[in-house]
């Protein structure tokens, strides 16, 4: 558990959290009321050309403000915290958050963030496809993707694993320290 | 924002609407929807969720305060009202296809916020049109929030960016 007293400027943080589920995505839609059928309706999806529903961005940046909120917890309160919304996020995506600490002034700690999707498209083994996820089978990868060299490797039980590393969201946050802790 | 001097140009057309202002939101917080929110996006601390039992036997939402991602449930309603803008000239529409328009960053500041979101409060939302500009042959419409209780005590700003890709304006 990081202690937010003890930050210093520098100090890089990351959460994980995911995958990101069609269920968990239709709660937010009902939640924040923002039914549109992109995100709940996989065929509404397709016929918008989107490859199947996507997270809404909000979801995304909800994820962003989990992890600022892990780290505040009772000592601190997140006071500012915004971000761009840069791409798309799919079911079986996973949130990877990058914090880094840019200020530290009085009871303000300032950080910035980069959110990444990670989105696994297929298990190799010994040259053979031994899984494949939604995001290969769908055609989630474009030329820019790899234009961009964002397709990664690494291995995991059952071989390697090749996966999309994006970012969705970066942004800047701020917290306020809490007087008495 | 870097424009070039085409740019500048092409966005002098837009500067009619900035400072113009947003349809008023209202939002009713209930107690049972803020922690719905707050478990949908994965934040489940007793500050968020936890309910006492008032001493009729109903819940008592009075200890928990909203999540800081809840404007989320009324800021961008706020900002889509741009679509039935129209000049007054011509009766043409601002935006003249809603399908091109992507919402592209959000920004909530607390700092200056009288009270926390709770449950029974009756919130008002109010903003304009602060910034418009063509920029990478999109055009992008900043817009700033302030969401206040019925007393008038401010409870977030919010700064929230849509684009409007070609063909949209």
């Amino acid at each position: 558990m990081v202690k937010l007293r003890e930050l210093q400027v520098g100090t890089v943080l990351k959460y994980e959290y995911g995958p990101v589920t069609r269920e968990g995505i239709t709660k937010y839609a009902f939640a924040s009321g923002d039914r549109n059928n992109i995100h709940t309706n996989d065929e509404f999806a397709e016929a918008m050309k989107l490859k199947g529903v996507i997270a809404h961005g909000l979801y995304s940046f909800s994820m962003v403000a989990r992890c600022f909120d892990e780290i505040a917890g009772e000592e601190g309160q997140l006071v500012k915290f915004g971000g761009e919304m840069r791409g798309m996020v799919r079911p079986g995506d996973t949130y990877i958050i990058t914090l880094t600490v840019t200020e530290i002034n009085g009871d303000l700690v300032d950080f910035k963030f980069v959110e990444q999707s990670k989105t696994p498209l297929k298990i190799v083994k010994e040259g053979i496809v031994v899984k494949e996820f939604e995001g290969e089978t769908r055609g989630w990868v474009s030329e820019k993707d790899i234009a961009k060299d964002l397709i990664k490797t690494e291995e995991v039980a059952g071989g390697i694993l090749h996966f999309r590393l994006r970012t969705a969201i970066p942004g800047t946050a701020t917290i306020r320290m809490i007087n008495g802790h | 924002m870097g424009l070039t001097e085409e740019e500048t140009k092409l966005s002098e057309k837009y500067q009619f609407f900035v400072g113009k202002e947003l349809n008023k939101a209202i939002f009713r917080v209930k107690g049972k929807h803020m922690i719905e929110f707050a478990e949908s996006v994965g934040l489940t601390s007793p500050k968020y969720t936890k309910v006492e039992t008032g001493a009729d036997g109903k819940p008592d939402y009075s200890g928990i305060v909203a999540v800081p991602t809840y404007p989320n449930c009324w800021t961008v309603d706020c900002c889509f009202d741009m679509v039935n803008w129209t000049y007054p000239e011509s009766a043409n529409k601002f935006i003249t296809n809603y399908g091109k328009v992507l919402h592209t960053s959000q920004f909530y500041d607390y700092s200056k916020a009288e009270v926390p979101i709770q449950h029974g409060q009756k919130l008002y939302t109010t903003g304009i049109l602060a910034k418009a500009y063509i920029k990478a042959d999109k055009l992008w419409l900043e817009n700033h929030l302030d969401t206040k209780t019925t007393d008038g005590k401010l409870v977030v700003q919010s700064r929230v960016m849509v684009c409007v890709r070609q063909g949209g304006y």
